[in-house]
């Protein structure tokens, strides 16, 4: 417990009517990499803004090192920001813009040198200091919006949205250096996206926010694998999404068809949805599928084909699948009782996470 | 070399250019005339020159020129940068209308503006003088300073202060080190915009100035009233030098700062 560097309790924000965070709670461990991941407008930024204190949260309490600092100014918070325009002083050349935390805090101008020095090549901008910001690309920005966050040493770093302006190719390279970089400092980062797959490729911890609440938080695999409800499998990557019935622990009903699965701990023929993803569904013949459906698109991506269908009852599936077939023609779906996840209505996190552990401890 | 072709545009442009320096270059021609008056050139004399260096009233009225548009100017500065300031940082109506209330100064007749003036010192028992004539004078500059460091302020990215805050900045320093250097150009601007409403403002003054005190453009208005003396030609011509001299050297300022201060907007690759 006392590893958590930050802690919201009951924390809720309101700017005039419009409720923007009802009743959050969370702890930060120290030294992970946390993702916020939501729409926008789902709230994620006001919360980064209530963490690095440029807004007073309504009510609730939080907690930085096991110290209420709600009323502790940004300004002496061991935070630090990257934001997402960078937000680089325009008058300032690279060295004077990483150096502008220390100079404020009165550090001494030899070691004020050394720790510049040291920033800018933690970010691989070695000999860059004596440039103008206007001078640098939009990756090379970046780097000196974290460089110059970093150099103050602080014990969370927030990022905001920040690789969200860079193009693709470039933006991969940062996800993979941002990893790194986090775990050669062992700050603490909490980054803020929209984009699932930045999520996915780069925290320990997940925590999906949506209208103003935490829907589900937890491991990129447990989220991806274990959805808690219709808005998160949704968002984190591709699926199929039908209702169903449990008819009883372990056995499911879709459309009047029963199939195995792995989940138990409902009341019996409780409506449910059922999560299938597309890369767990297999394309067979008809009779050796567990589903039979016709083949509507095909999309060749590269690594795969991306192949809608219907079935009898017009459900539409979406298969993600290396092999190739035919559109128009009837296959067949196969899938293990593993791939199938069954999600409650209107089910907690914590009911879930206890539901989970009931039957689990069982196998 | 790329060879300039004739075209109807250019000597349209050149005509413009003609007929709107003709009467200064005819003003500054006769200011080395020997003669009394414009009406022929009498061959070239410095005669005015000395003249004019040898009118005591003259200078003085200069260098109080001088003083009430270098002071007017500077306060002007000050006052409409912090009221820029404010009006940045309010919201919705109050916003719009003190926006309002600046323009409508901008907008309405110096006439009326040196007549409510006058009426205003009146009233309050002010001696009209020196202090009057400044007085007026930062008044009406300062809603020039506000319409040009506003631009600048709104181009700020918001984030910018935050992330001074964010460094640890308070807020004093993050207003003198991040947000005025950054705003600096408009700064400038609306300093030397308002030096030059109030070198030559006449309407204002003219109805604010007492006995003993003037300043050129009244001075001028006064005596042209006698006859064109051409020590006025010699003095216009110095003036006119001076304000050349002034206008390049604000070009050189800002086209310096502003290669440096040019707001960083973040867009991928404008630098690769």
């Amino acid at each position: 417990m006392s590893n958590n560097i930050m802690e919201f309790r009951h924390v809720s924000q309101q700017f005039g009517d419009n409720v923007v965070l009802r009743d959050i709670d969370f702890e930060i461990e120290a030294g992970k990499f946390y993702t916020l991941l939501g729409p926008s407008g789902s709230g994620k930024t006001t919360i980064l803004r209530l963490i690095a204190g440029f807004d007073q949260p309504t009510s609730g309490e939080i907690y930085f090192d096991g110290q209420q600092i709600n009323d502790v100014p940004a300004n002496r918070r061991q935070v630090n920001t990257v934001f997402q325009d960078y937000a680089l002083f325009p008058h300032m050349n690279v060295a004077e813009n990483v150096a502008f935390g220390l100079q404020i805090k009165g550090v001494k101008k030899s070691e004020i040198d050394q720790r510049v020095k040291e920033a800018l090549h933690l970010v691989q901008l070695d000999g860059y200091g004596q440039r103008e910001i206007t001078a640098m690309s939009g990756g090379q920005r970046q780097r000196v919006a974290i460089a110059r966050a970093i150099v103050n040493r602080p014990k969370l770093l927030l990022l905001d949205e920040a690789l969200s302006a860079l193009d693709h190719k470039l933006r991969v390279e940062m996800q993979t250096e941002l990893r790194q970089l986090q775990r050669r400092l062992g700050i603490t980062f909490i980054f803020v996206t929209h984009d699932q797959e930045e999520a996915l490729a780069m925290s320990d911890q997940i925590m999906i926010i949506n209208d103003g609440t935490i829907q589900q938080s937890g491991t990129p695999v447990d989220i991806y694998d274990e959805p808690l409800n219709h808005f998160v499998a949704d968002f984190i990557g591709e699926s199929n999404i039908v209702p169903g019935v449990m008819k009883a622990d372990y056995l499911v009903t879709i459309d009047g068809q029963d199939f195995e699965c792995v989940d138990a701990g409902m009341r019996p023929n409780e409506r449910v949805e059922v999560v299938i993803r597309p890369e767990d569904l297999d394309i067979t013949t008809v009779d050796q599928g567990k589903l039979t459906v016709t083949v509507d698109t095909q999309l060749f991506r590269g690594v795969d084909y991306q192949i809608t269908a219907h079935d009898q009852r017009n459900h539409e599936w979406r298969i993600n699948s290396i092999h190739k077939t035919t559109v128009g023609a009837q296959v067949g779906l196969a899938f293990d009782p593993e791939d199938i996840h069954v999600m409650r209505y209107n089910e907690s996190e914590e009911d879930f996470d206890a539901r989970l552990d009931s039957y689990e401890e069982d196998d | 070399m790329k060879k300039h072709h004739f075209t109807w545009g250019g000597l349209y442009l050149a005509l413009v250019f003609v007929i709107l320096y003709a009467p200064i270059l005819y003003l500054m021609i006769f200011s080395f005339s020997a003669g009394k008056t414009m009406e022929k050139y009498h061959g070239f004399s410095f005669q005015h020159y000395a003249d004019l260096f040898a009118d005591g009233r003259m200078i003085t009225i200069v260098i109080n020129t001088l003083i009430v548009a270098l002071l007017a100017s500077l306060i002007a500065t000050i006052i409409g940068t912090m009221g820029a300031l404010v009006i940045k940082d309010s919201r919705g109506t109050w916003r719009n209308s003190l926006l309002s209330l600046n323009n409508v100064l901008m907008v309405s007749p110096d006439v009326i503006i040196g007549a409510s003036f006058l009426i205003f010192f009146t009233v309050l028992g002010i001696r009209l003088g020196f202090m009057s004539v400044l007085l007026s004078h930062i008044a009406f500059c300062i809603p020039i300073v506000v319409l040009m460091v506003l631009p600048k302020l709104n181009e700020l990215s918001p984030t910018l202060v935050d992330a001074a805050y964010d460094l640890g900045a308070s807020r004093w320093q993050a207003l003198s080190r991040v947000v005025l250097p950054a705003i600096a150009p408009g700064i400038f601007a609306g300093y030397f915009m308002a030096l030059t409403y109030s070198l030559d403002d006449f309407a204002v003054t003219f109805f604010v100035t007492g006995n003993g005190f003037s300043t050129l453009s009244v001075e001028i208005y006064s005596r042209a009233r006698q006859g064109i003396n051409l020590e006025i030609n010699a003095l216009s011509t110095l003036m006119f030098f001076v304000s050349l001299l002034l206008v390049i050297g604000y070009y050189f300022i800002s086209k310096h700062s502003g290669r440096r201060n040019r707001i960083v907007a973040v867009k991928e690759g404008d630098a690769q």
